[in-house]
């Protein structure tokens, strides 16, 4: 009997274990996947906006697990393509860690309105870039007297990637809303343990 | 009416795409003096004038591209004469005057050591060269 009931808070247990891994799969499958469509586009991604709504949907440690398996994948797979950066991806890693706080802190001021989280976006994607932007300076210098001047010069001559990387994170982050109206009801009912926010929709 | 946070978050957005311009106006400046200095060329010139004159030399840049014959036409009076498709023959540099001054000396140049193949005006330069007229005996 005992051993039954242990089975059974076993299987219990590995059932939502699993349950929550095959989300954790499918928050990393389509926001890498949506990434990979557009990996030929510089600097048009979905991965920012993808680690912003984990930030922003899910409790902390699930959201923190699901965007470093992101991350993880997206690097291999960005790899096949343009090949791996030893020095990169730390920096943007950290880069997209400020979006994960961000949206963390989002959540907690229950921010809801297009405006404020293209403003987000924009501002943040600036800082992500001057962040990953570092890892250039790092590889191009040669003495530590010359970083600054190689990290201004590669940030002056990254700004037409910037540009579209803001205005396209802008545009991304304005429809946040749309995308949290669309998603999170669904995830409520079926993950209600994970996910931490909740929208004015539905407290009224 | 707009709320205090959309306002301060439009700023935000306004002043985020401002700085976004400005920093591509600084990228566009920076680029096209990377450009132009990508696009010229440092030449030095010398005209041997086979003992009736002084040899001369200037140096100067020039846009990629540009001639033997107009870069020596830039620094020195020339006698030429048009031989069409083929060429502008060039046959005196500063009153020195092939087969004049000296019998059977006539105008030859050197780009980077190597005599020219064919009229001046159809060598271009690309890179960094130095050039050479050289009033010298024909000896072909």
């Amino acid at each position: 009997m005992v051993d039954f009931v242990t089975h059974h808070d076993f299987a219990l247990i590995d059932s939502n274990r699993t349950r929550e891994i095959s989300l954790l799969i499918q928050i990393v499958a389509a926001t890498v996947g949506t990434s990979y469509l557009l990996i030929f586009v510089p600097n048009v991604e979905t991965i920012t906006i993808g680690v912003f709504f984990m930030g922003f949907t899910f409790k902390t440690k699930f959201g923190f697990k699901t965007m470093l398996t992101t991350l993880i994948v997206w690097e291999m797979i960005a790899t096949a393509s343009y090949g791996f950066s030893m020095i990169a991806f730390p920096f943007k890693f950290l880069a997209w860690l400020l979006f994960f706080f961000a949206a963390k802190l989002a959540q907690k001021v229950n921010l809801n309105g297009n405006l404020e989280f293209a403003a987000i976006g924009s501002f943040c994607t600036v800082l992500w870039d001057a962040v990953a932007t570092l890892s250039t300076a790092m590889v191009l210098s040669k003495t530590p007297e010359e970083f600054t001047a190689v990290y201004i010069a590669s940030l002056i001559l990254g700004i037409p990637f910037t540009i579209v990387h803001v205005a396209t994170n802008t545009y991304l982050f304005f429809m946040f809303p749309y995308l949290l109206r669309s998603v999170v009801p669904h995830l409520r009912n079926k993950f209600p343990s994970l996910v931490e926010v909740s929208l004015n929709d539905e407290k009224e | 009416m707009m709320k205090k946070s959309e306002i301060v978050s439009l700023a935000t957005i306004v002043l985020v795409f401002s700085a976004m311009g400005i920093g591509y106006l600084i990228y566009e400046n920076e680029t096209q003096v990377q450009k132009n200095f990508e696009e010229t060329v440092m030449i030095t010139l010398t005209i041997d004038y086979g003992g009736v004159k002084p040899n001369e030399t200037h140096s100067s840049t020039f846009t990629k591209g540009t001639t033997v014959f107009e870069i020596t036409a830039t620094f020195s009076e020339l006698k030429i004469k048009n031989y069409s498709s083929l060429g502008i023959l060039v046959e005196g540099i500063n009153g020195v005057i092939s087969n004049a001054n000296l019998t059977n000396y006539y105008w030859f140049y050197y780009v980077n050591g190597e005599l020219g193949d064919r009229a001046s005006n159809l060598f271009s330069l690309e890179k960094n060269s130095n050039v050479l007229w050289k009033y010298e005996a024909f000896s072909g």
